[in-house]
């Protein structure tokens, strides 16, 4: 009798693997969403055209998914004035202006935004402080070579020294950029610059701010000297066909913040194993992020 | 001043009033293997009062002087009654129900429930363990106990112990008065714990007494057998997923005993002639997955006089999963590649001890012990290449490893003294030196003859001392009145950083008219370990983290109130809790485990609070044919962390609201014996994605970034699962012949295959809203195991 109890109960399982296999639908009671703005502005001092978005939000039950905010107005003011407006309906805005503006030292800046049917937005930030940074490009010319390649590689190293705020956190951002003068006149990210294994430990490269971010959020106790940079590019490639710049961009706190939990949610999506993650936003009253940066360019010749 | 004076003075008076007193001490065994019986219930008749034996069957009781009826009883046991009027060392021998096939301990002749000072604190006995259902036959501790109020499992069919709103590295499990870092198998499906091992099992949720600390939310004591003193029997069982011998029996006869004990799992030689043959079919491709576990446990028990005893205790580990691929093609001139992946982890716990027991007169007994546990991740990949043209080989080799572990040393010195009538002392010290190694992993590349690569990166090691020394005194205040008062000093040295803590202990019992108790508790427990664990998987990676100067030791308190009463065999008791918890370590958001290589776990975790309210059901029946329990459990737990769901409070994964068990054992006749066990528990909470919005960045960044949609995930924590319910069956044949006894073990887990979900996943279908999709593991797994007792 047992035997036959367990030849059924074992025929059994193997449809209910099936089961199981398949899981168990389940509606889910969501609310209702209310759609809000999600605005974001990261603006460079001096920049001659200044970009921001505005988008509307969707449920998760809508299928539509977000799309750009219609008839969307966002205005920029610090010390009481309005400095520019972005309007439209396409989502990617843009507007152009004074030539060579500048942010007032330690001032706030303010963005408002509204559209129809969606609740108005509102952020500040307070200006960084300006960039400062030095930065010794003497090239080493190290040959190299690696066990993956039979080619000889030229190894070029570079320091960056940054000016530490005492009893301020810090944030900047280092961006390498390249080009060929001959091809092409817009930079681009450089790829083959890495920090190398000391600096590294001091760094975070984000990929959605297309550089590294170096803070001293322990107040000072991350030095800023003598960060340490190798580029690395083939023998073949002659000297001066490719032309390499430094990006140096003291930013605030929020846009710090912003560009890091960006890198974590989208880690967090692909690894079953990672905490779940938000992205870090300062716009009142919906989504998004007002960033502040003032920049130096250090071509690396 | 004064008063405080007056107080002193009329404690020490009724301390050491012992001109009209005498004392009983001495023993509680099995009368027939030696076994020392820990718990067993010496009852003073005529006075209404008791005292139980400790972990080496020790006990100590003072008596005014007269003569007095006392009763030695054990649960499964027939009682003892003794006359005695001075002062006398016994060692009690008590026959077992099973050997005698008649009439033995009912709970009105244990000690009562009521008459427990201690609160919280649950034995469970073995046997009745042993004849629940189990999955794949393979009877599991830690999962019996899941079962019990107060005690909420983590997923589905793991062993990970959620204790009154705690995480599983707040339990603290000492196998023998070990410690142990890892007590998974198979990822946490199977503990370690070896049943046929293992003499006794308690767990302490609350109320803990000074003598016990180093974590916040439980205490499971697993002792292991002795060894029989005076004849050698075997235990095997082989069952679908192990087979596991013990082995016990005299060294020298009624003086010294040996105990070991084996398990291993043999899927991995099952399958070893399929992969051979799937093999075989491949030309030039060779896979070998395997995947085992194993432990080992083994204990020599040796009287060395009437009032000492040594015990040496060692317990192994082992869990190893691989998968190695070769691909060779060979051309027809014999020139030749070959690439080979060789994929593995393992994880393996080691765990030795020396315990010396002494009896320093009738009233002082010692035990001191000294230990080692250490814990070990290992998990690697080797990728190599060779090549052969006309002759000349070419070879490549890239190897990375991850380890990571602990290891203590400690030492530790418990006494027990009994001054006086109405007090029974405990005081001890313990000192352990912490070594964490909470990752490093090593490279190495080797092209051709050059070693291109062999480094070593990572977190380096971190050394800490812990140390505590506690007093505690049960002290019987008035008829009706027993408090165990104490307090527990811990110190933690790490780096230059000091973390000293005062933990105030109390527990007191009121006898109401009605013959039931009421039972408070109050317990500030501190912690100085931590382990970074994914909520939802016990994972082998999880890491064994100290505290240090920049983390701070997790802390709780702990007040709880309970009634409790005896009616016939029956056993109830109701108990509230409130749990305070602080400096509770999480990952910070979208962390994980698998850190950059140049990471400090340190700048992953973030720190909060968290708190539990609850309230517990309690029926039991130990005795009798049908034994078993029902427990209800309705609470509620939340974390704060400043960094994690913008500081507000949200609900713990394994909050639970309603938590309900119902466990039956069935003794039919002789030969059949039947259980149940149903469970249902409020789903596990999650956080789900409730709105989506785009962001547009202003640089392309790399691979071409410039927008990107991102979602807004709700409150943490603020959706549910499917609630889990699940009942399990089994039923037990015994044979019993002339040379032992034999059984047959069928079992059904998850009877009616409902799909508990173990995880749930969003699912979008075009042109449909989306819905959540929730995955079961287990369906329902008959299994048969078979037994062999001699």
């Amino acid at each position: 009798m047992a035997r036959y109890l367990l030849i059924a109960s074992g025929i059994f399982s193997l449809f209910a693997c099936s089961k199981q296999r398949e899981g168990i639908v389940r509606n889910i009671p969501f609310p209702e969403h209310d759609p809000k703005l999600a605005v974001t502005a990261i603006l460079t001092e001096s920049d001659s055209i200044v970009y921001a978005s505005a988008y509307q939000s969707a449920g998760v039950l809508d299928s539509a998914g977000s799309v750009p905010a219609q008839d969307a107005v966002l205005t920029i003011e610090w010390d009481g004035t309005a400095a520019w407006s972005w309007s439209g309906s396409e989502g990617k805005l843009e507007a152009v202006p004074a030539a060579n503006w500048q942010w007032p030292d330690g001032g706030v800046v303010s963005l408002s935004g509204e559209a129809p049917n969606l609740p108005a937005v509102a952020s500040q930030a307070v200006v960084p402080p300006p960039v400062g940074c030095v930065v010794d490009a003497s090239f080493g010319w190290d040959t190299v070579s690696y066990p993956w390649s039979s080619e000889v590689f030229i190894e070029d190293h570079f320091k960056v020294s940054l000016t530490n705020h005492a009893g301020e956190a810090d944030h900047y951002l280092l961006v390498f950029e390249q080009r060929y003068p001959e091809f092409e006149t817009q930079w681009t990210a450089a790829w083959n610059i890495e920090a190398n294994l000391s600096t590294a430990q001091r760094l975070d490269y984000n990929v959605f701010a297309g550089g590294y971010l170096i803070e001293d959020l322990d107040l000072d106790q991350t030095p800023f000297s003598d960060l340490g940079f190798v580029s690395i590019r083939s023998e073949s490639e002659l000297e001066g066909e490719v032309q390499w710049r430094l990006r140096v961009q003291s930013i605030t706190p929020d846009l710090a913040t912003h560009y890091e939990s960006l890198q974590a949610f989208f880690s967090s999506q692909d690894n079953p194993f990672s905490e779940p993650a938000s992205v870090f936003g300062n716009i009142e009253g919906g989504f998004g992020i007002l960033g502040l940066c003032r920049e130096l360019i250090f071509p690396l010749e | 001043m004064m008063k405080s004076l007056c107080l002193i003075l009329a404690w020490a008076w009724a301390s050491f009033a012992w001109a009209q007193q005498f004392t009983l001490s001495g023993t509680v065994k099995d009368a027939a293997s030696g076994e020392s019986l820990m718990g067993a219930t010496i009852w003073c008749e005529d006075l209404a009062v008791g005292t139980s034996s400790n972990t080496f069957g020790f006990f100590t009781m003072t008596l005014p002087e007269g003569v007095h009826d006392i009763v030695f009883s054990f649960i499964g046991y027939e009682s003892i009654r003794l006359r005695v009027d001075e002062s006398v060392r016994m060692d009690v021998g008590l026959s077992s129900g099973v050997a005698l096939q008649e009439a033995v301990v009912t709970a009105s002749e244990a000690r009562k429930i009521e008459e427990q000072v201690l609160m919280s604190r649950i034995e469970v006995p073995l046997d009745q363990i042993r004849a629940l259902p189990a999955i794949g036959g393979e009877v599991d501790l830690l999962k019996a106990l899941q079962w019990l109020p107060g005690v909420q499992s983590g997923g589905e069919g793991t062993t990970g112990l959620y204790v009154r709103g705690g995480s599983p590295d707040q339990n603290l499990m000492l196998l023998d008065g070990v410690p142990l870092y890892s007590v998974n198998h198979l990822f946490g499906f199977f503990s370690v714990f070896n049943a046929d091992a293992v003499k006794s099992m308690s767990l302490t949720k609350g109320g803990f007494p000074a003598r016990y600390g180093g974590r916040l939310s439980s205490i499971l004591e697993v002792n292991l057998k002795d060894g029989h003193l005076s004849e050698f029997h075997a235990d095997g069982t082989v069952s679908l997923i192990a087979s596991k011998v013990t082995l016990e029996g005299p060294l020298v006869k009624d003086k010294a005993s040996f105990m070991i004990s084996g398990r291993r799992t043999y899927i991995d030689l099952l399958a070893k002639p399929i992969i051979w043959a799937v093999n075989a079919t491949n030309n030039g491709l060779r896979t070998d997955p395997a995947y085992f576990f194993q432990d080992f446990n083994g204990k020599v028990h040796w009287k060395v006089g009437e009032r000492d005893r040594l015990y040496f205790s060692a317990f192994n580990s082992l869990d190893d999963f691989g998968i190695a691929t070769t691909e060779r093609i060979t051309e027809d001139n014999g020139d030749y590649e070959e690439n080979t992946a060789d994929l593995g982890l393992d994880w393996r716990n080691a765990v030795q001890s020396i315990r010396w027991a002494h009896e320093w007169g009738a009233r002082l007994f010692s035990n001191t012990t000294l230990t080692r546990s250490r814990y070990q991740f290992n998990t690697g990949a080797e990728l190599s290449d060779a090549s052969s043209s006309a002759g000349q080989v070419t070879t490549n080799r890239f190897a990375a490893l991850y380890k990571s572990g602990i290891e203590d040393l400690g030492a530790k010195i418990d006494f027990e003294f009994t001054p006086g009538f109405s007090h029974l002392l405990r005081y001890g010290a313990s000192y352990t030196n912490h070594r964490f190694t909470p990752g490093a992993t090593s490279l190495q590349l080797e092209a051709g003859a050059e070693n291109a690569l062999d480094t070593l990166i990572g977190s380096s090691e971190i050394r800490s001392n812990e140390a505590f020394a506690y007093v505690e005194d049960e002290w019987e205040l008035s008829e009706r009145i027993r408090v165990n008062v104490g307090l527990h000093g811990a110190l933690l040295a790490v780096g230059g950083e000091r973390y000293p803590s005062l933990q105030p202990r109390f527990a007191c019992n009121i006898r109401l008219p009605d013959r039931s108790a009421l039972k408070f508790s109050y317990a500030q427990m501190s912690q100085f370990v931590n382990l970074l664990t994914n909520e939802g998987l016990s994972l082998p990676t999880d890491l064994w983290v100290p505290s240090t100067e920049r983390i701070r030791p997790q802390q709780s308190a702990q007040y709880a109130v309970g009634w409790a009463r005896t009616y016939g065999d029956w056993e109830l008791s109701l108990e509230g809790y409130w749990k305070d918890m602080d400096g509770l370590l999480s990952y910070k958001e979208g962390a994980s485990f698998v850190f950059g290589l140049d990471a400090d776990w340190q700048d992953q975790v973030v720190q909060g609070v968290g708190r539990s309210v609850g309230f517990e059901v309690f029926l039991q029946r130990k005795v009798g044919d049908t034994k078993g329990w029902i427990g209800y459990t309705l609470s509620k737990t939340d974390r704060q962390f400043d960094e994690l769901n913008n500081g507000n409070r949200f609900p713990f994964t394994y909050d639970r609201r309603h938590d309900v068990s119902l466990v039956i054992t069935h003794t039919f006749d002789e030969a059949w014996t039947g259980s149940l066990a149903w469970v249902y528990g409020t789903g596990r909470a999650l956080t789900l994605t409730e709105s989506v919005y785009t962001i547009d960045l202003p640089v392309e960044g790399d691979f071409g970034i410039s927008s990107v949609d991102v979602e807004v995930p709700s409150e943490r924590n603020a959706y549910r699962m499917s609630p889990y319910h699940r009942l399990d069956a089994s039923l037990t044949r015994t044979l019993v012949g002339d040379k032992g006894s034999r059984q047959l073990v069928l079992s059904i887990y998850n009877a009616y295959n409902n799909v508990n979900p173990f995880f749930a996943q969003v699912v979008r279908e075009a042109g449909n809203p989306p819905v959540i999709r929730e995955y079961g593991i287990f369906p329902i797994i008959p299994s048969v195991a078979w037994r062999v007792i001699f």
